[in-house]
């Protein structure tokens, strides 16, 4: 009786410890087909961009497991979205936006599937770039990338003269200063982006990162101001040591994507404020660019090192894609979601795009590696919905005005800010 | 050494030409398959070709709709509401659209929307470039509006406010009664981009083929599944030409400046294609584009195949060449080797005839000049005589055996059978060799009382050559006052009463033979080397002939011996019973009533003649000579009727030989004189010789030198009319 107690308790040791190492295991997100794979299908898709090969790549891959089921892509505005949906009502895949949602968030919530609820894998996918794919509780979005502002560093001018790439605040300062004297105009950006963007990252890290900032914020209070005075002083310093020469950068190039990473490529802007979109375009405009091609040099992209100890890591996700509820084609738009929300697929999207991918274990391009890995980090944070395109465009419109002078004082600004912010 | 030399120059040759052979295939499939994807690649072009003719027509189509439209309200002085009533009531087809705009504002009005709601801002909105657009829309308006001719213009594609969908345009001026007068408008008929699409239908035979139109900067008008981005060059740069983005400014200027061209590119799945694009017209500044997969262009016999094939060719050539080359060389070889092998047999031949032919003629010519010398003493001529005329026999016997190896040899020994009696052959065997055995003393204990059939069919002379080569041998070599065995018997074969084995038995006490010896002792002139068979006159061709002979009546020979043993051979074939024959001893009986018969001889050599004539006078017989066959037949005739019992006739002579002769006298017209018994009497003693005479009419043949017995035996035959 006794042995057979002690036979049993081992069998049941046995099978709890083969239980719980499948527990630690993940399960691999391999792509199977469920459908028909011969099947003959037409899946329409729209979206903001002109040339989308990054789409096209893996439109390919999917092909390999259907090679029947063709896409046809459209161009469409953000600005007609609405009308867009209405006259195109059994389009299968949408490329959608947060700004989509926070324009037409009732017409589009309608139209797009919760994708929580159907057979799809997100494991892959970084669970706070999803977050923000939410909307009433459903998940109507998968990002195909992150959007992130930071600084495009001509490295190698910054070698030629005896510099090194900034980690932190006081590094940035001496570096930009040292630049000024040696006739640089440091840092350039078109005017109407450069201030905001350059300390986006730091002022949206601080609201992220302290709840008691981002309450004060949406209810407008002047606390929400005085805490966010130091972004300010930044930029004061910037401004008064003339980091940020107002002339130059009235003539930096700025919705011309094209003519924007020319500028930079003729080699004299040792830091270009933009974002990932721009980086995006730079690669394959290396080509094009002859003071590049006559005297090419090295570049990356950072965070703005405004922090003591080192950067304000900022992420958001970036464009998404939804599918529609009354897809013509709903059950191979969503096995194309599923497709693309393996890790090889949403990271192949991103690169091929040229911005940082939103995949758990990501495989970003090279220029990325100080956005992948900062080294020195002050805060980070990742908008997980709060950060809204009505609070980047109050940011917008605030820094703006006050550099234009629009402002008595910094601390003014910052209180129409959490104004405009409670509205 | 040098042959290996030799081998590898010839493999390096081999090669080289294999090398030349698949190059050759190589380059004319590459030929063959360049010139079918050309034709292919024309095909195409002309498909493309055609599907833009089928655009214009199709675009001419509608065209003509909206002049239509544009003539009747110019005519009737409609309003813009009347205009757009008529509109909505006759253009049935809600799919397309018109629009009416005011040329001055860009404002327009679309059909498509209820009376007093028509307004749009579509084309103001163009003007005024918010929307940007690649083609010069005011530009091809205005052409438009001025309907300057046969034109092709074609506005768009652009993005219609009613529907969202994409869609081109195409229009022509109408007039409009205003409150001011008349006023010019340009009315546009809107065609969807996806209704254009279906106006094309690719032929089956192009799956990969697709179609679009593109402006001239590239940017779609139409755009098929696989032409992806906004922009025809922009695409190519993406999946061509990263690295180098100023090749998509050369495209660019490849399209602006040529009306038409092919392309060859990579689509965005990395598939080379062919791109053909071809202008609109040349103010048209649209190009129809098509795309196909290269694939599809090329040969569908790949080259490789041909290649493959001619290689698999050259090596199975390769291959059995070899093998032929090696086996031919080996027949060579082994041809050389016998020929080599041949030639020593001939000059071992040759030497073992001049020894064997020159010993026995030696011994005649000897006795000869012996008994010259002693004529007056005729005891010792006589003994001359007798030991020349045993000499002269074996010198025979050695003939005979020497020129029928070389007819057994040459595989043209065929058997004559007839009924032969065992009896006889029996008593003749046995006679033949009675004054031998008595010579040496030796005893013959023989048994023939197993023979219960006498009479079977058989070639006689063969049979008699083995058994007398056998039993000459056994005489030959067992020492005098020995002993020899000799048996006939019969065996009955199972199943088979109509035949006999007829088994020979000889054993003898003599010399025997060695066991190495005997493994070749069937070969031409084997002779065992040995004082004592050194010392016995032989050819060592009887044990070849006799053993050519029974294979060549299927039969089986055995032999035992052993040296100072004596030997013994079996002899055993199967052969057809002949029943029913009366034994008759007349022939014997004829040979005493020879004498007398009256015979012709023709025979052209005087020596012969002599001989013959000696030898047969001894027994009473009278000749005439004739010196050839036309002297012959005329002494026939001349001579009385019954004057000659017999024609002996010779086959070799001058003027008429033996056969014309026979056939001469076969002919005559006296049937006493024409039926004479003939026996030809020549040298020529083979078989065909002796079938030749009987065809040409003579009833017997004998052989020279002339075997008396043998000739007697005839004659008594045609003594007692026998022959």
């Amino acid at each position: 009786m006794k042995k057979h107690f002690v036979v049993k308790m081992i069998c049941l040791l046995t099978v709890m410890a083969f239980g719980l190492m499948g527990c630690g295991q993940k399960k691999a997100n391999e792509f199977e087909p469920v459908l028909d794979t011969e099947a003959k299908v037409v899946l329409s898709t729209a979206g903001f961009f002109g040339n989308f090969e990054a789409l096209d790549q893996v439109i390919a891959d999917f092909n390999q497991y259907y090679p029947n089921v063709e896409f046809t892509y459209e161009q469409n505005g953000m600005e007609n979205f609405d009308s867009y949906i209405k006259a195109n009502t059994n389009i299968d895949i949408m490329m959608t936006s947060e700004e989509i949602f926070e324009r037409f968030g009732d017409l589009v919530g309608l139209a797009c599937a919760d994708l929580s609820k159907e057979d799809i894998n997100l494991s892959d996918i970084d669970e706070k770039m999803l977050k923000r794919g939410y909307h009433d509780g459903a998940l109507s979005a998968i990002p195909m990338g992150q959007n992130t502002y930071g600084l495009v560093v001509n490295v190698s001018l910054l070698e030629k003269e005896g510099l090194e790439v900034p980690d932190n605040y006081e590094e940035f300062i001496s570096v930009l200063t040292a630049l000024k004297e040696k006739g640089y105009a440091p840092v350039q950006g078109p005017s109407s982006k450069v201030y905001a963007e350059l300390v986006q990252d730091m002022a949206y890290d601080m609201i992220l990162n302290d709840k008691n900032l981002y309450n004060d914020l949406m209810n407008g209070r002047e606390s929400a101001a005085e805490k966010l005075q130091p972004v300010f002083d930044v930029l004061n310093e910037m401004e008064e040591n003339g980091f940020i020469d107002p002339a130059v950068n009235a003539e930096y190039p700025d919705d011309n994507y094209d003519q924007a990473i020319l500028k930079f490529f003729e080699g004299d802007v040792p830091f270009w404020v933009c974002n990932t979109e721009k980086v995006s375009g730079m690669k394959k405009r290396e080509s094009k660019s002859e003071a590049f091609q006559n005297d090419p040099f090295t570049y990356t992209f950072i965070y703005a090192p405004l922090g003591e100890k080192g950067v304000y890591a900022y992420k958001e996700p970036w464009f998404g894609f939804s599918v529609n509820k009354n897809a013509e084609n709903y059950d191979y738009a969503i096995e194309f979601m599923r497709f693309l929300a393996t890790k090889k697929e949403i990271n192949t999207i991103a690169n091929m795009k040229g911005v940082p991918s939103v995949a758990v274990e990501n495989e970003d391009n090279d220029i990325y590696k100080n956005i992948s890995e900062p080294g020195k980090v002050e805060m980070e944070g990742t908008n997980e919905g709060e950060i809204t395109s009505a609070m980047t465009n109050a940011w917008y419109s605030c820094v703006n005005k006050y550099i234009a002078g629009d402002y008595a004082s910094d601390r003014e600004a910052l209180e129409d800010f959490a104004k405009l912010c409670s509205q | 050494m040098q042959d290996r030399k030799k081998k590898i120059i010839l493999f390096i040759c081999n090669m080289f030409l294999i090398l030349v052979m698949v190059s050759a295939a190589w380059v004319y499939s590459a030929y063959i398959s360049k010139s079918q994807t050309e034709i292919k690649k024309t095909d195409f072009i002309r498909t493309i070709e055609s599907m833009k003719s089928v655009s214009q027509n199709y675009l001419d189509g509608e065209k003509g709709y909206v002049k239509d439209w544009a003539a009747y309200i110019s005519e009737n002085g409609m309003t813009l509401e009347e205009a757009l009533d008529f509109l909505r009531s006759i253009n049935t087809n809600q799919e397309r659209l018109v629009h009416i705009v005011d040329m001055d504002s860009y404002e327009a009005y679309s059909s498509y929307y209820p009376k007093g709601e028509e307004k749009i801002d579509t084309y103001v909105r163009y003007k005024e470039g918010e929307i940007e657009a690649d083609l010069p829309f005011g530009e091809i308006m205005e052409s438009m509006f001025r309907d300057s001719g046969e034109q092709f213009r074609l506005l768009g594609k652009y993005r219609l406010q009613e529907t969202q969908s994409m869609a081109v345009g195409i229009g022509t001026r109408v007039t409009l009664r205003t409150e001011n007068g008349n006023k010019d408008y340009l009315m546009l008929r809107i065609i969807p981009v996806e209704a254009l699409k279906k106006s094309w239908v690719f032929p089956t035979e192009y799956s990969s083929a697709e179609i679009g139109i593109i402006t001239r900067t590239g940017d779609y008008v139409v755009q098929s599944a696989s032409m992806r981005s906004q922009n025809y060059i922009e695409y190519i740069r993406g999946y061509n030409f990263q690295d180098d983005y100023n090749k998509g400014e050369e495209l660019r200027e490849t399209l602006k400046e040529n009306d038409s061209g092919v392309l060859e590119y990579k689509n965005f799945k990395g598939t080379d294609c062919v791109w053909y694009y071809s202008s609109f017209g040349e103010d048209s500044a649209l190009d129809i584009l098509g795309v196909l997969d290269k694939e599809e262009l090329k040969a569908s016999v790949d080259a490789w195949y041909i290649i493959l094939i001619v290689c698999g060719t050259l090596f199975v050539l390769m291959v059995t060449d070899g093998v032929y080359l090696l086996s031919m060389n080996h027949r060579l070889r082994e041809a050389a080797r016998l020929s080599e092998q041949a030639s020593r047999a001939k000059t071992q031949f040759l030497s073992a005839m001049s020894h064997d032919i020159r010993t026995p003629l030696n011994a005649v010519l000897g006795m000869m000049m012996i008994a010259r010398n002693k004529a007056d003493d005729p005891g010792c001529v006589t003994e001359c005589m007798d030991k020349g005329l045993q000499s002269g026999k074996h010198l025979l016997t050695l003939i005979n055996d020497v020129l029928d190896i070389s007819k057994i040899e040459s595989g043209t020994t065929v058997l004559n059978p007839e009924q032969v009696s065992l009896t006889e052959v029996v008593q003749d065997l046995v006679e033949m060799q009675k004054p031998a055995l008595a010579e040496k003393n030796i005893t013959l204990q023989s048994d023939f009382e197993s023979l219960p059939c006498r009479y079977v069919y058989a070639d006689k002379m063969r049979l008699n050559q083995i058994y007398v080569n056998l039993l000459t041998n056994a005489v030959k070599y067992t020492e005098t006052g020995g002993r020899i065995i000799l048996r006939l018997y019969e065996e009955s074969i199972n199943d088979r009463p109509d035949r006999i084995r007829l088994v020979f038995y000889v054993e003898d006490n003599g010399i025997g033979m060695t066991e190495e010896f005997q493994k070749d002792m069937y070969h031409n002139f084997a002779r065992e080397i040995n004082t004592q068979v050194n010392s016995t006159q032989g050819s060592g061709l009887g044990l070849a002939i006799v053993k050519q002979m029974v294979d060549l009546m299927k039969g089986t020979i055995t032999c035992k011996s052993a040296p100072g043993r004596g030997t013994t051979f079996t002899v055993s074939i199967d052969l057809p019973v002949v029943e029913g024959v009366q034994e008759t001893d007349s022939g014997r009986e004829e040979l005493n009533n020879i004498e007398d018969m009256h015979l012709l001889v023709a025979e052209d050599n005087e020596l012969n003649w002599e001989i013959f004539h000696e030898l047969v006078a001894e027994r009473g017989i009278v000749c005439d000579h004739a010196e050839n066959g036309k002297e012959c037949v005329e002494m026939l005739e001349k001579a009385p009727p019954g004057t000659y019992a017999a024609i002996l006739m010779d086959v070799h002579m001058p003027v008429m030989n033996g056969y014309e002769a026979t056939r001469a006298i076969r002919a005559l017209q006296d049937e006493a004189l024409s039926q004479i018994p003939i026996v030809a009497m020549t040298a020529d003693a083979f078989m065909e010789d002796i079938q030749a005479c009987k065809d040409s009419g003579m009833n017997g043949h004998i052989a020279k030198p002339v075997d008396m017995k043998i000739l007697f035996s005839y004659l008594g035959k045609i003594k007692s009319g026998q022959l």
